[in-house]
């Protein structure tokens, strides 16, 4: 018992020992902003939770099937054995994941926000509590459930979009604008995702009021991050999108004619960007609250002429000063207030705030950084200043690093998201437990082996 | 007994966790009103504007003419202090963008491909920042740069991308940042010509020291537009005026020649000869040395 206590606070301290990384050689003070271990730090710990709640639990029903098989004559409820089973392991976790956050936490600079990872470690180390369990009361030899061990902890390290990036896999499992569906199923995709977007939103530098309205650091940079993406990016593929549509209006001899012929002619026409014009003229008013295009409507093969082009023209110059003036006011307010309180910003900064962690979320280096993909334009730059878009009553899937998700027509942060999310999994795991469905399905397997 | 150390433990979670309540506003200090700069009526014309940047001499020029009198390379010229990531305001930005760009042409010059791609990650980032990232083509003048004679092409694409961005950033009412970078290269250019000179001192290049008098000018006139604007600025206004006031005494001369006509590229081109004669004493050198090495290294500190 001892030794599974000790574990925790043993493993925290060799990982944070380790990584608390200075970059400069002269100097001995330990600056948090400047430790580029921080995220990969992140990764390690849901890790080490993971194995810890895998290993805890992995013996415990397989440990008392004898005592089982006894008892079986006695119509002992399975609900309540079970559930002590669970509480036991419960509370091992907590402590378990508690005293890492208590050593590791604090040798690595990681100021506050004690509760989100304590919360995201706890929540990992019960979800593979539940699964442990499940594997225990599934398999017949003690073997086995150490073989079946590995083979459930390497995907989820693999696709909790840590090691690899989501969007740099194999194209049969990738996916353009959504984390893929495989890894959906990953525990640790979610926790991961939860601690990384919680530690760089909700940390004290990016909280910190910079304006008298009360928006945050972190509002700020969103709102221009938002405007200039649109700005560079989004309106210039729509331009183009728009001198493609006029080249190929122009290019087909059959427009110049009269009337009637038109109306007959246009409907063989082919456009190809005009579908995604109306997507994202819509898109772009519904998000970012512009006023939206007078001539929508217009944006159909038969309606679609030199006339609404040029009015395109007009609203996207529109758009293009707004989206500017949003930028220049927003970063305008950022420096005023800088300026005013450099020095505490800056010692605010250096203590709550990661510079590795903010290049992981808004992928500086990423070449393309604006994708078309089903008559849609896609944002593959920022993504943790990208809100989602809403799509169904309960579609809540959305890009990595999203620093909100839709559910039932509501926004919600992610943090709370994820780890709902990872506990209502725990909760079906429990169930799957109750009824034995591993189980069954283990031996339904193993039958049609002998069968053969 | 678990019960109650579950409860306990409850407290403990929930006392961790109200320690990140926002902070408290009183802490620091709002501006008064909605107080963001308008931006004053830009008082130079676009054309001038391109004129002057045409004339500060491009970062691979000065890298040129230092290889030409076989000045060794020195890393200790490079502003190494520089961290992409603690710039924190489009000042601050624009500023070291423009002196990283300085560098970047100094080590292309002297093919130190190893210090020119970390310069050139700091850059990169740094553009992106400031969203002029897309007019630098990273993956060209990577490649450009590992070779000395790809000069000539550097050259046009370090001037075309600087012309880019230029009227890109005023057309957007950022025309200070533009003003900024060009100043960014102009210090770092003008550190790089005066640290080699109170070394190796040459005639050409001491005179090519005191015709910055001329560009000097041009380039106070501006960041005149925006010397009001905050305190970065007002502080910027006063070290580029400090500077000019070491030059005050320099004095420049022409004397035209007769045009020459020469062949160029197989064609051929007149060239105006003019000759410029400085005037320019050790002592008033040392000050010009001096105030320029203090001034950029106060400005690459900002940390």
């Amino acid at each position: 018992m001892l030794l599974t206590l000790l574990e925790a606070p043993i493993l925290g301290f060799v990982l944070s020992f380790i990584i608390r990384y200075i970059p400069d050689p002269d100097s001995n003070i330990y600056i948090f902003s400047e430790n580029e271990n921080i995220p990969i730090y992140i990764f390690m710990s849901l890790i080490v939770a993971l194995f810890l709640g895998l290993t805890i639990s992995a013996e415990e029903i397989f440990r008392d099937r004898k005592i089982l098989k006894r008892e079986h004559f006695l119509n002992l409820s399975r609900n309540s054995y079970l559930l002590s089973k669970v509480a036991i392991l419960i509370f091992i976790s907590a402590i378990q994941t508690l005293l890492f956050v208590l050593i590791a936490n604090p040798i690595l600079g990681i100021k506050g926000m004690y509760f989100h990872y304590w919360l995201a470690l706890f929540t990992t180390a019960f979800c593979a509590n539940m699964l442990g369990l499940n594997i225990s009361a599934s398999f017949n030899s003690a073997i086995t459930i150490y073989i079946v061990i590995p083979l459930l902890i390497i995907p989820m390290m693999v696709l909790s979009g840590a090691m690899f990036s989501f969007d740099k896999l194999n194209r049969e499992i990738g996916n353009v604008d959504k984390v893929p569906m495989i890894a959906e199923f990953m525990p640790t995709r979610w926790t991961y995702e939860a601690l990384i977007v919680s530690q760089f939103k909700d940390n004290k530098y990016s909280q910190t009021q910079f304006t008298k309205e009360g928006e945050t650091y972190y509002d700020l940079e969103k709102r221009r991050s938002e405007a200039e993406f649109n700005k560079v990016y989004r309106i210039k593929a729509l331009r183009d999108a728009l001198e493609t549509t006029l080249f190929e209006f122009r290019s087909n001899p059959k427009n110049i004619g009269n009337n009637e012929d038109l109306l007959i002619k246009k409907s063989i026409h082919k456009f190809t960007k005009l579908q995604l014009l109306k997507n994202e003229l819509e898109k772009m008013s519904a998000i970012f609250h512009v006023p939206l295009f007078n001539y929508i409507s217009d944006l159909t093969p038969y309606e679609f002429n030199p006339g609404v082009a040029d009015s395109l023209t007009k609203y996207l110059d529109r758009m293009d000063k707004t989206f500017s003036r949003i930028s220049n006011t927003t970063s305008d307010r950022k420096d005023i207030f800088y300026n005013m309180n450099d020095l505490k910003l800056k010692q605010i900064e250096d203590a709550y705030y990661n510079y590795k962690l903010l290049e992981l979320v808004t992928k500086p280096y990423e070449r393309k950084k604006i994708l078309v993909y089903n008559n849609s334009l896609v944002q593959n730059t920022d993504p943790i200043y990208l809100d989602p878009y809403k799509r169904g009553f309960l579609n809540f899937r959305t890009h990595f690093y999203s620093p909100s998700k839709y559910i039932f027509g509501m926004k919600t942060d992610t943090f709370v998201f994820n780890i709902s999310i990872v506990l209502l999994g725990s909760v079906f795991l429990y169930l799957a437990l109750y009824f034995e469905l591993l189980g069954k399905s283990v031996r339904f397997f193993e039958n049609l082996k002998f069968r053969k | 007994m678990k019960g109650r150390v579950f409860l306990i433990l409850i407290i403990v979670f929930f006392g961790f966790s109200c320690r990140n309540s926002k902070s408290k506003t009183s802490e620091f200090v709002f501006p008064q009103s909605d107080s963001v700069p308008v931006s004053e009526a830009e008082k130079l014309s676009p054309e001038a504007i391109a004129d002057i940047s045409k004339n500060i001499s491009s970062p691979v020029e000065i890298a040129n003419l230092l290889q030409t009198l076989q000045v060794p390379f020195s890393q200790n010229y490079i502003a190494e202090s520089i961290d992409a990531n603690r710039q924190s305001t489009s000042f601050d930005k624009a500023l070291k963008l423009g002196i990283l760009g300085a560098d970047l042409g100094y080590l292309n010059m002297y093919e130190k491909t190893g210090s020119s791609l970390d310069v050139l990650s700091s850059i990169r980032k740094i553009a992106e920042d400031i969203k002029v990232g897309q007019f630098f083509d990273f993956e060209s003048i990577k490649r450009l740069s590992k070779n000395r004679s790809n000069l000539d092409s550097l050259l046009f694409i370090s001037i075309d991308s600087y012309n880019k961005i230029d009227s890109y950033l005023r057309s957007n009412d950022r025309g200070q940042l533009s003003a900024l970078m060009i100043i960014g290269v102009w210090i770092e250019g003008q550190y790089l010509a005066t640290q080699v000179v109170s070394q190796f001192p040459d005639k050409r290049l001491s005179d090519r020291i005191g015709e910055q008098k001329i560009i000097l000018n041009d380039l106070l006139l501006l960041i005149s537009p925006y010397c009001k604007r905050d305190p970065e600025f007002i502080s910027l206004c006063k070290d580029m005026q400090n500077i000019k006031d070491k030059y005050r005494d320099i004095r420049i001369t022409y004397t035209q020649g007769d045009p020459v006509s020469v062949e160029k590229d197989g064609g051929l081109t007149i060239k105006q000869t003019e000759t410029s004669v400085v005037t320019m004493s050790k002592e008033q050198l040392n000050g010009v040395i001096e105030i320029t090495k203090n001034i950029r290294d106060r400005l690459i500190s900002n940390n």
